[in-house]
């Protein structure tokens, strides 16, 4: 292998655990690391820890970590010749990449083309058609001004249908309509508020699927051609629409059935000259997969299936950065055993509202198969200003059972104090028949929250 | 426990100076600029701080200034923005700046970006070093108001 290297000194675009996540891969492969944070972050562990830092802005994340300029101008006084962006922030950000690159630095991540590209909904779902990736049945593209054109393309896909905003995204500017009748208006709505949310009124419809799973396969490619699937993971444990659990493979889904999507989405990235880590999503139901988009970047939920590859999957991104090959084959990517990730945030118990302050406490699990992300250490403070995760525990079993009779040992092992956590829904929900069946539906907890509320 | 609702003073009437000057704190922290908090008798307070990339540390508001003796403490003038610290003549301990006087140039590149002093006063120390690498909300100077 060439030693040639294209970066020696990466800047880390992020904070929390990822932050952190990629400062050890970075390490591991002999590059120096510069930690950019916000004036909120300076006493956190990957500041510390890192080779050079600098604070580069207040709290507010428009300021700092959302600060593209900044950054660029960070990266040059730092000397870095990479930008890792992490996820979140600036990670799909198609401008953001562009101008990374334009000036002369490593963006590691796909191009700012094929960020743009899966942004847009519609080029997305269109491109992956294209390529063979089985996508929802609809309209195919934005639906036409006449009413009556947009009533035989629902009457011909079937109700119910879901009525989506291309610009849109988690969870907001759709709506699902059951009959004909309340078509019209449903489309006059989503179109008005698309317009108003997203400064673009383009709409499509797709068939709603009731009670589908969550089901996403990782995929890595590398500049050389060589583009590799590394199994799938279900993360239908969700409430509005963020991840609680999520777990690999994917249960109950024959290996056949997965290999063969694995394969369309490998040749989807051939076809658009893919770089990089990235997810492809997917509805499934009644043995059908249906394509809801493509993330451009590494995913919270990236260590279960590297438990169950044994794919360091951040060092895979920067290596691929550096234009290196893959050096894997398709046929070396074991997927063994079973691997699950509790997301673990700081928040209330009963209302889910952050739970900023300072952990006074902080034991962490062990034992076999048990790996904890965390950026947190006693005494952190947990700032307000950004997203509650404070850490993910990953339990790994060679069966889904004892993945998850770890997991549970692990959680009960945790002792965290100061703040409040979502640690007692993880036991509970890990304790549930239902989630101990497995397959359960991506409106499974929602509906598991509401039965069990005291009112 | 600590958590952004109880680090926000209870409104019952117009609150102190100190929960005034916290409550301005809090908003330039969180990237904003104003605040318009009502008790629900018809009493109003509206605050607005100067844009969060102002080096002042006490933000300014529309309430009337603290009383001198509060001010009798020193005030530390920071970095708004990143950069290689230039400090300027007038960064020098016993020197006397004026609103609006550059005690330094923060330089990356091209790009410059004065360290401005927010109130008159008279320099007591000199925190940063010319010609480092310094990080946006260091201490440059520590000026004593002028009275």
């Amino acid at each position: 292998m060439s030693d040639m290297q294209r970066f020696k000194r990466v800047l880390i675009a992020n904070r929390g655990e990822i932050a952190l996540r990629i400062q050890r891969a970075c390490r591991q492969l002999g590059l120096e690391t510069v930690a950019v944070y916000s004036e909120a972050d300076a006493d956190s562990r990957h500041v510390h820890e890192a080779d050079v830092a600098l604070c580069i802005g207040p709290a507010a994340a428009s300021k700092s970590y959302l600060d593209m300029e900044g950054l660029l101008l960070a990266a040059k006084v730092m000397e870095a010749g990479a930008i890792h962006p992490g996820y979140g922030f600036l990670s799909e950000n198609a401008d953001f990449a562009d101008v990374v690159e334009a000036a002369g630095l490593t963006f590691v991540g796909p191009t700012g083309d094929s960020i743009r590209m899966m942004g847009d909904k519609i080029t997305a779902k269109r491109a992956m058609r294209d390529a063979g990736v089985p996508c929802v049945p609809g309209s195919d593209g934005p639906l036409p001004s006449s009413a009556e054109e947009v009533r035989a393309i629902a009457l011909e896909v079937g109700f119910p249908v879901i009525v989506k905003a291309s610009g849109g995204g988690g969870g907001r500017g759709m709506r699902v309509v059951h009959s004909v009748d309340e078509l019209d208006d449903a489309v006059a709505l989503t179109a008005k508020e698309a317009q108003q949310a997203f400064g673009n009124s383009t709409l499509y419809l797709e068939k709603y699927m009731q009670k589908p799973r969550h089901v996403e396969i990782q995929v890595l490619c590398d500049t050389h051609g060589t583009a590799l699937w590394l199994g799938a993971r279900d993360c239908s444990l969700q409430r509005r629409h963020q991840k609680v659990l999520e777990e690999a493979p994917a249960p109950g889904i024959p290996p056949e059935t997965i290999a063969e999507i694995g394969e369309r989405c490998v040749e989807a990235c051939r076809q658009i000259g893919y770089r990089g880590a990235g997810t492809f999503e997917f509805l499934y139901e009644d043995g059908i997969f249906a394509f809801i988009e493509m993330n451009t970047r590494v995913q919270v939920e990236h260590p279960i299936t590297e438990e169950t590859t044994g794919i360091d999957i951040v060092a895979q991104q920067l290596r691929i950065a550096q234009g290196k090959t893959l050096d894997l084959r398709q046929e070396d990517i074991l997927m063994q055993g079973h691997a699950i990730e509790c997301r673990l945030n700081a928040e209330d118990a009963a209302t889910f509202m952050p739970s900023p302050g300072t952990v006074t406490r902080w034991d962490l699990p062990g034992g076999p198969g048990i790996r904890v992300d965390t950026h947190v250490v006693s005494n952190y403070t947990v700032q307000p200003y950004y997203d509650s995760l404070i850490g993910k525990i990953i339990s790994y079993g060679a069966t889904r059972e004892q993945a998850i009779a770890r997991m549970r040992v692990a959680l009960a092992e945790m002792r965290v104090e100061g703040i409040s956590t979502n640690i007692a829904l993880h036991q509970d929900l890990l304790a549930d028949p239902q989630f101990q069946e497995g397959g359960v539906d991506i409106h499974y907890l929602e509906r598991w929250l509401a039965e069990r509320s005291p009112s | 426990m600590s958590t952004v609702e109880n680090q926000v003073p209870v409104f019952q009437g117009i609150p102190s100076l100190d929960d005034l000057a916290r409550i301005a704190d809090l908003l330039v922290q969180a990237g904003l600029e104003t605040i318009e908090l009502s008790d629900g008798k018809g009493a109003r307070c509206f605050l607005r701080v100067d844009a969060p990339a102002s080096a002042s540390h006490v933000p300014t508001s529309d309430v009337s200034p603290a009383p001198a003796e509060a001010m009798q403490t020193d005030i530390a003038v920071k970095t708004p923005y990143f950069g290689v610290l230039a400090l300027t003549d007038l960064a020098e301990i016993g020197t006397l700046v004026r609103q609006g006087d550059v005690v330094a140039q923060m330089r990356i590149g091209t790009l410059q970006v004065p360290v401005t002093v927010p109130v008159e006063g008279t320099v007591v120390e000199v925190v940063g070093q010319d010609g480092v690498l310094t990080g946006y909300g260091a201490v440059v100077v520590r000026i004593e108001p002028t009275v």
